[in-house]
């Protein structure tokens, strides 16, 4: 450093600030290549297990099988479990674009001033642990008036809880990336009513938005284990909770079970990434 | 607006609004507000004593701390190693490989759950790949780690915690601009300088807030640990979920204190997480 605090001042550029980019440069490969390899060896793993014939005291599986997933799709358990995550988590969805679509367009075209409490409210799941979620949920409507506790419609509206704040922020953002407000006042001075407006104007701009907020709903839902385990448990098992129970006795199974949600997960963030929003990975914590 | 009274526009409204608002009340307010009063003693079921009892008794205690411990230890790292990784993707030469990195580490920042905690089983389990090959160098894993224990867990959890800050930090290095390392470098300062005055005061309220955010994620987390070690390390979420389930013994409302108090913890920081948030944001979107 001190032979550049040598050079005239005006000389030293922003660049010339870091020294030496080749040996800076190496440095970052170092921690790309470790960083990668963190992300990437348990998919391995786990990889490697689900498709492995024995493995336990060799590095790499001793020969290769399609035998347990062929096993883990033949199970009679099989079709039921994922059956009803597919339901729960399609029902979300639906519930879930409901009940936002309406708020999120009065939002930026009526009633800005209510944004702050829809975005509490939406938000708010972010910051409840799911396990605490699920208590006070079991809590309040295991006895009367209202008795849910136990049965799948719970389930769903817990899911709808936690997807609320993937809903907010993907119809936010597509929302925020057109101008409603004044594509709503032309289409009210052309003489269509609210509705016209919403169906007509509003709803296909943000269907972008709806369509990556309902795909991240289904991501978070599908698969999940806690709401599941702690609401509807074994009377209403879904894939999540039957991953669980089945590792102890047929961990292969477990293993191709977890290989099938990290493989729809991955499709859905990258059709959001590639098809919806290419700044997805910015906005995430800009708001 | 032209097309209808004022008077009709607020009903519509508040019909618009109604059952977004009626969802969020039966089934986000409700009942972590009944939860909230039940442990003082408001409703029904519990007294205080339960709350009590969750400070009083060894094994609550215990898993208090383990799982302050935890999360602080795991925040610290993750948000350390994110940090240095994200400044590496944003100065990085190579845009294919940042473009690359941030695709990951957005994938990635969504992983846990219990398919996280079987994955690093298959690698640092006893029969695990990275113990086996260790082990063929002479090295035995399990004399001084262990995937089942307190340190076992940092080392999955990083698994999320370090793109989750990774991701959270690329719009705070976005912000740091240009001209600022050439305003440093005009008026005679080094990069220690640089580094001293601008870089880390303007990074830093995004650091902390990141940091906040993940000892939140460790602290809520149950799903991944449940996965991994079952009931064998005593974690909050671990505890709520022994004593919800009665595999051990069932208190249901010794269960429900115990997850007041976690939401406290929790709650009070995300206060803080917004509050320095708000500083950070002003250099983003400057």
């Amino acid at each position: 450093m001190s032979v550049l605090s040598d050079a005239p001042a005006a000389l030293v550029n922003a660049e010339a600030v870091v020294p030496r980019p080749r040996r800076r440069e190496l440095g970052f490969t170092f921690l790309f290549v470790v960083f990668a390899a963190y992300m990437l060896i348990p998919l391995v793993g786990v990889f490697l297990f689900s498709i492995a014939t024995t493995w336990f005291d060799t590095v790499l599986p001793v020969g290769y099988t399609l035998e347990h997933v062929v096993e883990t799709i033949n199970d009679p358990l099989f079709v039921p479990t994922v059956g009803r995550s597919l339901i729960a988590s399609l029902a979300t969805i639906v519930v879930s674009v409901v009940l936002m679509t309406p708020v999120m367009f009065l939002l930026h075209v009526a009633a800005p001033r209510l944004r702050p409490i829809v975005e509490f409210l939406s938000l708010l799941p972010f910051a409840l642990p799911t396990i605490v979620l699920a208590l006070s949920l079991i809590r309040t409507y295991s006895a009367p008036p209202i008795v849910l506790s136990g049965t799948p419609t719970l389930l769903i509206l817990a899911y709808v809880v936690t997807g609320l704040p993937f809903m907010y922020r993907a119809v936010d953002n597509s929302l925020r990336a057109m101008d409603t407000h004044t594509l709503s006042e032309a289409s009210a001075t052309l003489g269509a009513s609210r509705w016209t407006t919403l169906r007509r104007v509003i709803l296909p701009n943000i269907s972008t938005g709806i369509a990556a907020g309902a795909l991240l709903v289904f991501s978070v839902s599908f698969g999940e284990f806690t709401l599941s385990s702690f609401i509807v448990g074994d009377a209403w098992k879904t894939s999540g909770v039957w991953t669980v129970a089945i590792w102890d006795d047929q961990p292969h199974k477990t293993t191709v079970m977890v290989m099938i949600g990290f493989v729809i997960s991955w499709l859905i963030s990258l059709i959001i990434l590639f098809a919806f929003s290419k700044r997805a990975t910015v906005e995430v914590g800009q708001r | 607006m032209t097309i209808s009274g004022r008077a009709v526009n607020r009903i519509g409204l508040l019909v618009a609004f109604a059952p977004f608002l009626l969802f969020c009340a039966m089934f986000e307010l409700i009942p972590v507000v009944a939860l909230l009063l039940g442990s003082i003693g408001g409703i029904d079921r519990h007294s205080p004593e339960w709350i009590a009892k969750v400070f009083t008794n060894a094994t609550f205690q215990r898993s208090i701390w383990n799982s302050l411990f935890l999360s602080v230890v795991s925040s610290l790292l993750g948000a350390a190693i994110g940090t240095a990784i994200g400044y590496a993707m944003m100065r990085t030469r190579h845009a294919r490989i940042r473009s690359a990195l941030i695709a990951l580490a957005s994938l990635c920042s969504n992983a846990g759950g219990v398919s996280l905690g079987f994955a690093f089983i298959t690698i640092l389990g006893q029969a695990g790949m990275i113990t086996i090959l260790l082990r063929t160098f002479g090295i035995d894993l399990m004399d001084f780690f262990s995937i089942y224990s307190v340190v076992g867990l940092i080392v999955v959890y990083l698994y999320f915690q370090v793109p989750l800050m990774i991701v959270l930090m690329l719009p705070a290095f976005a912000g740091l601009r240009a001209d600022w390392a050439e305003a440093s470098s005009s008026l005679g300062g080094d990069q220690r300088d640089y580094w001293r005055r601008i870089g880390i005061p303007v990074l830093m309220p995004s650091i902390v807030a990141g940091t906040v955010l993940l000892f939140v994620s460790s602290m809520g987390a149950y799903a991944t640990a449940q996965a991994l070690i079952g009931s064998r390390i005593n974690l909050m979420t671990i505890q709520i979920s022994i004593l919800r389930r009665g595999e051990i013994l069932y208190q249901p409302a010794q269960a429900d204190a115990m997850a007041v108090v976690l939401l406290l913890i929790v709650a009070v920081s995300v206060l803080a997480y917004h509050l320095i948030q708000r500083r950070a944001q002003r250099w983003i979107k400057a």
